[in-house]
């Protein structure tokens, strides 16, 4: 005890969002810190990640989860994964897309389509528990 | 869900989403309870359909056309918790929306008051047996037994409950007193539970289903939803043949056909590595079943071990495993044999034989066993039969066109000698039992060997036959944008650095924005009226005095309350398939300034999408684009292998409309060479595939011989090739609509290949259909339809039949008037054509 504890500690604020900013995809860093936790709540956040010129990078890993932000990249989004990561985010409109991405993607990962199903697993006040 | 379903599978699904609807309003209006059975064969996908259903039900889904219900439930009944746990296991993986907590298993431990909404609860009939703790009531552990939660559930006003019964598995072992717990469940009891408004049955054949739920009484039928065999069979999910050997002399068996066996499988390891290291694909480690008498000992196991280990070296520890009845390891001198869960058998890739007595739970499934060596007596036809049922799944989900004995499964049967070789035929057909519920999606083949392309026959004809043109059948359930999703996602694919067209899916969104901009513009006036029509609710109001006179009515529009405004716009947005509404409104939003407010934009992109007609331009814009990127890429997308080449197939296949793809030959070709008696078949040559010896083997009848002598013997004659009769992407496919104006397809029956005399290749379709045949007259005009689009390719397109007096007659197809004959033909049977002066005689 007197050396401390090993593990670490994160603050968040924890507020409402409006539904509909997440799904135009304008709120992401808003969202990140729970897709974070979804993830298991290891390593660094995945934020917004913009390249060096002020762009969205297409896709992002840490070594607990992914977030791919454009699907045109999804192949080497695919291919980067790495063996650790537990979820990955898939950021696309398109049922097509998500499944085609998906079953690429090995069957223990836990997928999540953003924001449709982040929405629907989040939302509240649906009218029952 | 995380696989995208493929046609028939949605097909499925939107017929069932339709029937529970019907059921759960008739159930509301009039407290009539309804029924339907799904079936499909095994392989099939019904699981998966089931989780698209249930998906659809709780979350709403634009592609299924369902929306959300918000209060729907399903409680899921099978006769076995291994299988439930499997199906729930299955469904976890194949949907992304379907959280453990939302697929319960129901337990002692269960103690709610009643079902909750937005579930998929899984029972099996065991837990309500008369001893069993569920149904216990007014007791320290429990409340209210379970018929009460079931009552309480049905008779509140909270839940839509539908209930699935699970009949889908061969083999189920029932227990005693099911079929009173199933009626109990479906019809109700009196003083108990009220019957189950909606009871969807999900089975193998809908016989089966109706004799396990027994006599229905007071409930509404919906028609079936039967999943057509034919497409199961096309879309390459299940293996497309079975071969059935066995040995020519009885009694020389002994351990021959069992080191055949093993000499298959490892046939079957070094074309799989050979395929998967040439495609990139996830290797297939395949594994050979053997089925042991029921009273082998040690001693007997022993001596099938020790042949394994002779004729396959290098086996690891824990290569050979059984799934007995008896859960003990088999300890021999040599090695141990351990019990495994038969479910786990798929994943366990060390396993590579696996010892099995009867048959094996009904929770197997494992596409990887692609060999059976059976030494169980033909009286256990069904038990094998049951067992190859396990095996018929392609093991990467998808047809290997590079090597056709990949798309078969090989079967050794010592004990059978050829009479009751066609008892299991039989049984693998669906003729054994009344129900013909172990009826399997792959032909049944005798002694099948592997046939490569003809040493004899130039390259350039097996080149000339891929340009002859094929129309996959068509599919109704099609969408445009879903087909233009599928191919961006694979022009976009980066994978070695040469994606055909990086950022195609930005493009496929410009352009359809591009276009819904240009709509918005052409259609102000219309958007403009369907704005003010969201924004308003018209409200009649009419005057009564105080006596009963009419005083007069009078209407007047009134703003509809913010909160309905908003529900109704996001579901106009998020009813367009594939989230393409939604990419317009994220457009719109970008394109408007920050004050701009969000709801009036929302608005004015609903009210654009409910304009008639602004769909369907969408969507033909999405064609557009897929038209160009097809036609742009052409070669490219022809030169593609493996599972790339098989998705962009599916992608060409996805038209509501005929479209003409080429034929696509196989490298080589997996064919009977015996007929179902077992005497060998007669061989022919010429054929585009064949032994060494330039030789091919055909199941012909008399005339079918007769034709194939007469065109191989023509001084022209080049090749033949005997077209498939599956619908299958190596075959030449024409489209047909039946009487009922359903899309079927016909395998027509010989391409001829002939040379011109100036040295140039040409084709004929020679057809000895035959006019006694069902849909001879659609298939007919199919032919003159295909001969009217693409005849050019064609020296002949003829059809033959055998005339009365045994002559065969001909119809050819690229004569105009023959095309007027058979089009202006009123008659039932289309002999009279045959015999009419449009006809000449075949010769």
């Amino acid at each position: 005890m007197a050396e401390g504890f090993g593990e670490n500690v994160q603050f968040f604020e924890l507020t409402y969002l409006d539904a509909e900013v997440v799904e135009l995809d304008i709120a992401f860093c808003s969202v990140a810190p729970l897709l974070w936790l979804r993830a298991g709540g290891r390593g660094p956040i995945i934020g917004e990640s913009l390249d060096a010129a002020g762009r969205r990078k297409p896709y992002a890993w840490t070594d607990a989860y992914g977030v791919l932000f454009n699907p045109d990249r999804w192949r080497t989004f695919v291919g980067n994964r790495r063996e650790s990561a537990s979820t990955a985010f898939v950021v696309t409109d398109s049922q097509t897309t998500f499944a085609g991405i998906a079953s690429e993607l090995p069957g223990t990962l836990d997928v999540v389509r953003l924001y449709e199903n982040y929405l629907t697993t989040f939302a509240i006040n649906w009218g029952y528990l | 869900m995380r696989y995208e379903l493929i046609d028939y599978q949605r097909e499925a699904a939107i017929g069932v989403v339709d029937r529970l609807r019907l059921g759960r309003e008739l159930w509301a209006s009039s407290k009539m309870p309804s029924s339907f059975a799904l079936s499909a064969i095994t392989g099939a996908g019904k699981t998966v359909i089931a989780a698209a259903v249930i998906e659809a039900l709780l979350y709403g889904s634009a592609d299924l056309g369902a929306e959300a219900e918000h209060n729907a439930t399903f409680l899921w009944i099978t006769d076995d918790p291994a299988l439930n746990r499997q199906t729930r296991n299955r469904m976890l993986g194949a949907s992304d929306l379907l959280l453990p907590h939302t697929l319960m298993e129901i337990d002692d431990g269960f103690l709610e008051q009643e079902l909750r909404p937005n579930r998929c609860y899984f029972l099996n009939t065991q837990k309500l047996s008369k001893t069993s703790r569920l149904v216990q009531s007014g007791t320290n552990l429990r409340q209210v037994s379970f018929w009460e939660i079931l009552t309480n559930t049905i008779n509140g006003d909270k839940v839509n409950l539908y209930l699935i019964l699970d009949e889908a598995h061969r083999g189920m072992r029932r227990t005693p007193d099911r079929t009173t717990i199933v009626q109990r469940l479906i019809q109700g009891e009196k003083g108990s539970n009220p019957p189950a408004p909606v009871v969807w049955g999900i089975s193998a054949t809908i016989d089966r289903f109706t004799k396990a739920i027994g006599e229905m009484k007071d409930r509404a039928a919906y028609p079936h939803v039967v999943v057509d065999i034919e497409k199961v069979r096309a879309s390459g999910l299940v293996k497309d043949s079975i071969g059935l050997d066995q040995p020519d002399e009885k009694g020389t068996f002994s351990t021959t056909l069992l080191r055949d066996a093993i000499r298959a499988a490892r046939e079957f390891e070094a074309r799989w590595a050979a395929y998967c290291d040439a495609a990139g694909e996830p290797k297939v480690l395949p594994a050979l079943v053997i089925q042991v008498p029921d009273k082998s000992d040690a001693a007997k196991i022993g001596e099938f071990v020790q042949v394994v280990e002779s004729e396959w070296p290098d086996l690891g520890p824990n290569a050979i495993a059984h799934v007995f009845g008896e859960h003990e390891p088999v300890v021999l001198g040599s090695r141990t044999i351990g019990w495994v869960y038969p479910e786990s058998i798929e994943t366990e890739r060390d396993i590579r034989v696996v010892l099995a007595k009867e048959a094996i739970s009904t929770g197997w499934d494992c596409p990887r066993a692609e060999v059976l060596y059976s030494e169980r007596p033909a009286k256990d036809a069904t038990h094998i039969a049951q067992v190859i049922g396990r095996m018929v799944r392609q093991p990467l989900a998808h047809r290997i066109a590079t090597d056709d004995a990949l798309n078969s499964v090989t079967c050794y049967l010592p004990l059978f000698d050829r009479k009751a070789l066609s008892s299991i035929k039989d049984e693998l057909e669906g003729k054994a039992a009344e129900n013909g519920e172990n009826k399997v999606g792959p032909e049944v083949v005798r002694d099948p060997k592997v046939f490569e392309r003809n040493p004899r026959i130039a390259a350039e004809v097996f080149e000339f036959i891929e340009t002859l043109p094929s129309i996959p059948t068509p599919d109704t359930s099609a969408s445009p944008l879903r087909r233009a999703k599928n191919l961006v996602r694979l022009l976009a694919d980066d994978v070695s650095g040469r994606a055909l067209l990086e950022d195609a899916d930005a493009l496929l969104t410009q352009a359809l924005n591009a276009r819904m901009d240009g709509l918005a513009a052409e259609h102000a006036a219309a958007v403009a009226a369907n704005v003010t029509d969201i924004k308003t609710v018209v409200v009649h109001t009419s005057k009564v005095t105080t006596t009963g006179q009419d005083a007069g009515a009078s209407s007047r529009q009134i703003e509809t309350h913010a909160k309905d405004i908003d529900r109704d716009t996001r579901r106009i947005i998020k009813s367009v398939k594939e989230g393409v509404g939604a990419a317009y409104y994220a457009h719109r939003i970008s394109q408007s300034d920050l004050v701009a407010n969000k709801l009036d934009i929302r608005v004015e992109v609903a009210a654009l999408l409910r304009v008639d007609g602004v769909i369907a331009e969408i969507e033909a814009t999405a064609n557009k684009f897929v038209q160009k990127q097809l036609t742009k890429f052409a070669v490219e997308i022809k030169n593609t292998t493996g599972a790339t080449r098989d998705a962009y197939r599916k992608v060409q296949e996805q038209t509501p409309a005929p479209e003409a793809i080429t034929v696509e030959l196989r490298a080589n070709e997996k064919a009977a060479t015996k007929k179902g008696d077992g005497e060998a078949l007669p061989t022919f040559e010429g054929h585009i595939y064949s032994d060494a010896a330039g030789r091919f083997p055909a199941q012909l009848n008399d005339w079918e011989q007769e034709v194939v002598t007469t065109e191989i013997n023509r001084r022209s004659f080049v090749a033949w090739y005997r077209n498939p009769q599956r619908a299958t992407p190596n075959s030449l496919r024409i489209p047909y609509q039946d009487e009922t104006s359903k899309w079927a397809s016909l395998q027509i029956d010989f391409i001829i290949v002939s040379r011109r005399d100036d040295g140039t290749l040409a084709a004929s379709i020679v057809d000895p259909h035959g006019d006694h045949l069902a849909d001879a007259k659609a298939k007919l005009r199919a032919l003159a339809d295909f001969a009217d689009n693409h005849g050019e390719c064609f020296l002949r397109i003829q059809s033959v039949a055998k005339a009365a007096d045994g002559t065969l007659r001909v119809l050819d197809l690229l004569d105009a008037k023959v095309r007027k004959a058979v089009r202006t033909f009123e008659g039932g049977k289309v002999s009279a054509l045959y015999l009419s002066a449009h006809a000449t005689l075949y010769k």
